[in-house]
Parts: structure tokens; sequence; C-alpha cells
């Protein structure tokens, strides 16, 4: 895929993912990168951003004799990610219009 | 903490963050270099670069962020231009550590020491000018307190002219700053240009072709 992943686009994709299930550092990246092509040192500012934003809290669970760190999505982060829905939803009517891709006819 | 040479290179290179925001970093990719499974430093450099590339990315991010949340109307500590060059820097910096090809990074570099340069002539010109003003102003008035026995009015002309030029240099001096400071601002601007242009594509293109 070539098209760049933006940060709105990708912040919302994070808290999607999130109202599934809460992920790990290392799983929530893999699951990123079947979508879009993020690099290893993207996710880290992706995620210390949401959390400052807090709309996402993180916990530890003891993993093997180590902590893993699970991220989960706040409720301020299940507003703002209806927020972004909304957007991209407006926003890609108008770029199929444009491209000449398939609208909501279909 | 883990015991990785990884890690505990990259800690010495975020000594800038806070305690908080260094063991949250260490934490997180200590953590994620073993659940990834990346056994030997190889690999560990393959997928992330070496820990000084790292933290260059993490670095820049922190300051391009703290610029966003300026402008946004947050409390600064630090004056404006002094941390636009400080960003100006990092970005160069994490420019170098990039996967950029050579000659890019050859022409972005070449361009900003040119901006750089220009900006600095432009700086001693308006200093040169000002202070020609000022001496010439002072001349002036000294030249006609000289002649002032000789001449009354020859003296009182000098002496006016003099004083024309050291007001007119009153009123140029903060523009001259105003341009200065305008340009600094734009560099910055330019800069966070390339680094969002060149930086941020360039590591998507990278792991997309991984």
């Amino acid at each position: 895929m070539s098209i760049a992943i933006t940060t709105e686009l990708l912040d919302g994709c994070v808290l999607a993912l999130l109202t599934k299930e809460n992920y790990y550092g290392y799983a929530l990246t893999q699951r990123v990168q079947e979508f879009t092509p993020v690099s290893e040192s993207t996710m880290y500012p992706v995620l210390r951003r949401l959390r400052k934003e807090k709309w996402l809290d993180t916990y530890d669970e003891p993993y093997q004799g180590r902590n893993r760190r699970y991220y989960r999505i706040t409720d301020t982060g299940k507003t703002r990610l209806a927020q972004i829905q909304t957007d991209w939803a407006q926003y890609r009517v108008t770029v199929d219009q444009i491209l000449g891709g398939t609208t909501d006819g279909k | 903490m883990e015991s990785n040479p990884y890690i505990e290179e990259l800690a010495t290179y975020l000594t800038q963050l806070t305690k908080d925001e260094q063991a949250d970093v260490l934490d997180f990719y200590s953590e994620y270099i073993l659940d990834a499974q990346m056994t030997s430093e190889a690999i560990i450099v393959h997928q992330l670069g070496t820990p000084k590339q790292l933290s260059r990315k993490i670095l820049a991010d922190y300051s391009i962020r703290a610029l966003d949340n300026e402008e946004a109307g947050q409390p600064h500590y630090e004056p404006k231009s002094k941390k636009n060059i400080r960003m100006i820097w990092l970005v160069l910096l994490a420019l170098m550590a990039s996967p950029v090809a050579i000659p890019i990074v050859i022409a972005i570099f070449i361009t900003i020491i040119g901006i750089f340069i220009a900006i600095a002539g432009v700086f001693i010109a308006i200093i040169m000018v000002l202070l020609g003003i000022v001496v010439a102003g002072l001349a002036a008035i000294a030249g006609g307190v000289a002649v002032f026995g000789t001449s009354i009015p020859t003296g009182i002309l000098f002496i006016g002219t003099g004083l024309v030029a050291i007001g007119l240099m009153m009123i140029l001096a903060p523009i001259g700053y105003l341009v200065i400071k305008a340009l600094i601002q734009m560099t910055a601007n330019f800069t966070q240009w390339l680094y969002n242009r060149y930086v941020k594509n360039k590591n998507k293109r990278k792991s997309e072709v991984a």
C-alpha cells in the first residue's frame, strides 16, 4: 500500500483496535503493520501521545517473569474515536467522488 | 530494566529527557525487543536502527511536538529562537540518521547551510549598517562641537545631522531585530517541513519494502 497514513487516521485505527482488545506494544505494532507500513520507531510516539491526551491508559501484567504493558482505551478515547470516524466518513465520501471510486451507492 | 547492551546504549543518548520519560522509552523498547524475539544485536539494529539513530528519532519527535504545543498556546520556558535553533539541529541529526539516499541528505544539508549563511549575512549587514549610522552620527556631533567656536551655524548643522542619524538608528534597530527573528522562524518552519517530507515518509517506505 503506497498511501501514507496521517496522524489522525493512525490515532483512529489504534483506538479502534483497542476497542476490541487490549494490546501490548509489540502485538499492537504488528496489528497496525498489517494494514499500513509504519516503522517500528513510529508506534512509541503515537502511544505516548494518545496516553498524554488521556485517550488510552496502561496497565502492567506479568508475563514470563517480566511485565508487559497493556494499552486500554478510555471513555474520552472512545469519544475521540467517534469523532475521527465521523471525520473519516466525510473525507472518504469526498475523496471517492473526486477519485471516481465507489460511493455509498454500492 | 533488562540488561540489554542495546537498551543501555540507547539510555546514554536520552539524558535530555526527564527520568520518567527515559524510563518510559526504555521500558517500551526493552519489552518490544523481547516480544519481537529479536535475539541478536544485528536483528535489533536492522529493525530499529542503531541506538543512536533511534534516540535521534525519539528526541526529534519530542522537540517537534514541543513546538506544536507552543503554537497551541501552552506555556514554554525557552526563548523561541533558541528552541527553533535546537529543533533545526535535531532534525538535521535525524535526517543524517535516516535511510534517505545520501545525495538527498547532502543536498538538504547544503541547502540548510546555505540558508544559515544567508541569514548570517543579513544579520551582519543589519548590524554593520546600524553601527555605521551610529559612528557617522557621533563623528558629526564631534565635528560640530569642534567647529562651533569658528562657525556657529556649521556647528549646529553638524550636531543636528548627528542627532538625526542616531535617532534614525533607534528606529531601525527594532526593525532589524524583527527581520532577524522572522528569518530564524522561517528556517525552523522549513526544516520542520523537510523533516515531515523526508524522514517520516522515508521510514514508511522503508518498512514497506522490508
